[in-house]
């Protein structure tokens, strides 16, 4: 089961997830919530939600490596090839998330640099034993890619086939792990 | 003309999805400006991509390409998210050797 995450409103989408190779759509703030680490305790929403699937990100590696118990998915904006994350993701048995629209949505050296850092993020994944879980976190349907487009994109960067579709399923398999 | 020096060519099905409608010469602008960006100078020469087909309503186009180049200028169209002002999204469908079996395996992607 193929599964992507959306920021925009699912219900509204013109096309089924058929259509874009995908089984289900997630959404953000419904389905799984982003908690940006580093937060003070008290505020609304800085834990884990029940039911829902929760990421926590920032930029600050350290940060990431004290929280990352508490959520499922770690999100490092810098994608920051650390081994104390990795090693710390691995060991908790955490999976990381490579943000499609963090790519897409920039342009020219800015974006060749980002999916230099992802190449190599994913190449420390793989060295680590760390799973990775894509997700284009599209805003509307223009941002939504296919996993055969990911595919092709990732293949580029060292990443196969088979590897680009498994990080399409983990998602669907957190999803059922929160439901029971 | 020896078979060995014949050109072999791959065409890609693509689905158009814009925020407007798309015309000829801006599909091809941005097929060309898009693709040049992403594989550069050396890497558009290789692949030698050209716009083949566009559908009658502009939902669908055939982009030709040199076929050891198939996969990168696939990668290239999936990076293209806008011409101008214009949102675009070019999503590969079918890669095949022949434009007909394209034509076919489009007309069925967009009955979806």
């Amino acid at each position: 089961m193929l599964t992507d995450i959306l920021e925009s409103d699912t219900s509204r989408l013109k096309r089924p997830p058929r259509f874009y190779g995908f089984d289900s759509f997630l959404q953000l703030g419904k389905d799984v919530t982003i908690h940006p680490a580093g937060k003070p305790k008290k505020s609304a929403g800085s834990g884990p939600q029940p039911g829902r699937i929760s990421i926590v990100s920032s930029s600050d590696t350290e940060e990431l490596v004290r929280v990352l118990k508490r959520f499922d998915i770690v999100y490092s904006t810098i994608y920051d090839a650390s081994p104390a994350l990795l090693t710390r993701a691995n060991v908790a048995k955490r999976k990381v998330l490579i943000n499609l629209s963090d790519i897409l949505g920039k342009e020219g050296a800015d974006r060749a640099q980002m999916m230099h850092r992802v190449s190599r993020f994913l190449e420390f994944c793989r060295s680590y034993r760390v799973e990775a879980v894509f997700a284009s976190m599209a805003k509307d349907e223009s941002g939504i890619r296919t996993p055969q487009e990911t595919a092709d994109v990732f293949m580029q960067l060292g990443v196969d086939r088979a590897q680009t579709r498994y990080s399409y399923s983990v998602i669907n398999d957190i999803s059922w792990a929160r439901r029971e | 003309m020896k078979s060995t020096l014949r050109e072999n060519h791959r065409y890609i099905g693509v689905m158009i999805m814009a925020d407007g409608h798309m015309d000829r010469p801006l599909l091809q602008s941005a097929v060309r400006l898009g693709l040049l960006e992403k594989l550069g100078e050396i890497g558009f020469a290789k692949a030698d991509p050209k716009l083949a087909h566009v559908g009658h309503d502009s939902t669908t186009a055939i982009i030709r390409c040199a076929h050891t180049e198939a996969e990168s200028v696939r990668a290239g169209l999936s990076l293209i998210t806008r011409i101008g002002q214009k949102k675009l999204h070019l999503m590969p469908v079918f890669t095949s050797g022949t434009i007909l079996k394209c034509k076919r395996a489009l007309a069925k992607a967009s009955k979806l």
